[in-house]
């Protein structure tokens, strides 16, 4: 199982480049694609989703190119797009059932897996109700069963987490954790806390270009004796955010308890473990530094 | 891939989702009205003074007349937005990344606007039996007879209304067929001011 992106660039009308010279080579795991906003995550997914074509480059699964031969993957791709919609006057099981249908399983399968990811994303008890009645966490619980319906082997979410509450939010990282095995999984957010908590693989991407691919260990390990703390003064917070690049403040009695990310620490800083979110930050900013050299 | 069954569970779902809104409800009580209308001699189709009796083949006749007249006015808004729809709700970016190919996914919906208008065709049908029963001119329901005509117009109006709408919405799904949807308008306003 195996899924080659090379070189891949992706050209929209006015000369935008959202993707440029994209590489990278994925076996099965959970990959977490993360960058900001407008970084060319929904391109890439939608490429490989064989939805778009690339202007140029290539995607290959298991050796096959998927421009010429978009099929191949498509039987066994499961894919939540962003923003995920529904029929608002269908209920689940005839939402699944329809889906189900258009990708190819039998009716008996189908109403078995139906019943199982009903119970899984904990839909079961309103399968009979109108999917519009529905909460936008609930629509995009259905979204997540329907990405699931055919078992597939390579699983893309994009944005999996929007509208989720904290819980159902756990509970869909348990849920991409325990996918993981034996498949391929691409889950693209910005929201580090997802990838940290699933991902054994971690591309950073932005402005459609590959800024770091490696496991969050390694990550983690750019950052190590770069991080401090050290409180200031509020008045001063303004400063040291002109001074320091600041991945997180908290405000308490004495003072702002300032998270910041330097090669040297800065007066009265501690040392602190480093978390995901500053190697995210850290490993951006460095990228943008180059380029902007 | 099962075609049969994907066609099926395509036209099902497009066609529940239809037939669950309120307007479609509306737009077949509009229908039963005309029907009503047709029966009960609101609406009378005369040669000099003559009309013809109530019975299945003057009743199916006229009910074509009215079905036909009322699908081409009515039909195209009922059924159009049926691609547009699965764009706009994202729907079609899940249906484009499974095997399913474009040709087939077209045939679908173009069957299911069928299916949505047959059904209104269907109820004038109903209303045409039962009305021939309540105004009791003649009373034997002769199926074949007040069905021979409505069975036509499958070949006529069954693709003058289902066609069209699926056209538009393949056209309205790119950016030039918006463009050349725009103009159309805006050409047909600017004639009819002058």
């Amino acid at each position: 199982m195996k899924l080659v992106i090379d070189r891949v660039s992706k050209r929209y009308r006015a000369n935008v480049l959202a993707l440029h010279g994209f590489s990278l080579e994925l076996g099965p795991g959970v990959l977490g694609l993360l960058g900001p906003n407008g970084a060319g995550k929904t391109t890439l997914m939608s490429i490989l989703a064989t939805i778009t074509r690339a202007s140029e480059g290539s995607v290959t699964w298991n050796g096959t190119d998927l421009a010429a031969n978009p099929d191949a993957l498509r039987a066994v791709l499961g894919y939540l797009p962003q923003d995920f919609g529904v029929y608002p006057n269908l209920n689940a099981v005839e939402f699944l059932e329809y889906l189900a249908a258009v990708k190819g399983l039998d009716a008996a399968t189908a109403r078995r897996r139906i019943d199982e990811l009903l119970n899984l994303v904990n839909l079961a008890d309103v399968r009979k109700r109108p999917l519009g009645s529905y909460s936008g966490g609930m629509k995009q619980r259905v979204g997540i069963a329907q990405a699931l319906l055919n078992d597939p082997q390579l699983l893309i979410v994009d944005e999996p987490t929007a509208g989720l509450d904290p819980e159902e939010r756990v509970r869909f990282r348990n849920l991409l954790s325990e996918l993981s095995g034996e498949r391929i999984v691409i889950l693209s957010t910005h929201i580090v806390s997802d990838v940290e908590a699933t991902a054994t693989d971690i591309a950073l991407i932005s402005k459609g270009t590959l800024v770091a691919h490696a496991s969050p260990e390694e990550l983690l390990r750019q950052v190590e004796g770069k991080v401090w703390e050290w409180v200031v003064p509020s008045t001063e917070l303004n400063a040291a955010k002109q001074r320091y690049l600041v991945s997180g403040t908290i405000r308490r009695s004495d003072g702002v308890h300032v998270r910041v990310l330097a090669p040297q620490p800065p007066n009265g800083a501690q040392p602190v473990a480093p978390t995901l979110e500053d190697a995210y930050l850290y490993s951006l900013s460095t990228h943008r530094a180059g380029a902007a050299a | 891939m099962n075609h049969a069954r994907v066609l099926y569970h395509l036209v099902r779902a497009d066609f529940l989702e239809r037939a669950r809104r309120y307007s479609f409800l509306l737009t077949l009580g509009f229908a039963v009205y005309l029907a009503y209308c047709a029966g009960t001699g609101r609406i009378v189709l005369r040669l000099d003074d003559y009309r013809g009796v109530l019975n299945s083949a003057w009743l199916g006749s006229m009910m074509t007349l009215v079905g036909t007249a009322f699908l081409s006015l009515v039909g195209f808004y009922i059924v159009k937005n049926a691609i547009l729809r699965d764009e706009q709700t994202r729907v079609g970016q899940i249906l484009a990344s499974t095997p399913m190919g474009r040709s087939f996914y077209t045939v679908a919906k173009g069957l299911s606007n069928f299916v949505v208008l047959a059904s209104m065709m269907g109820v004038l049908v109903g209303a045409a039996i039962l009305l021939q029963f309540t105004r009791a001119e003649d009373p034997h329901i002769q199926l074949a007879t007040l069905l021979a005509l409505h069975l036509g117009w499958p070949a006529s109006h069954g693709f003058h209304g289902c066609a069209p709408g699926v056209i538009r919405d393949s056209a309205l799904v790119t950016r030039r067929g918006r463009q050349c949807h725009l103009l159309l308008r805006l050409g047909n306003r600017f004639r009819h001011q002058h």
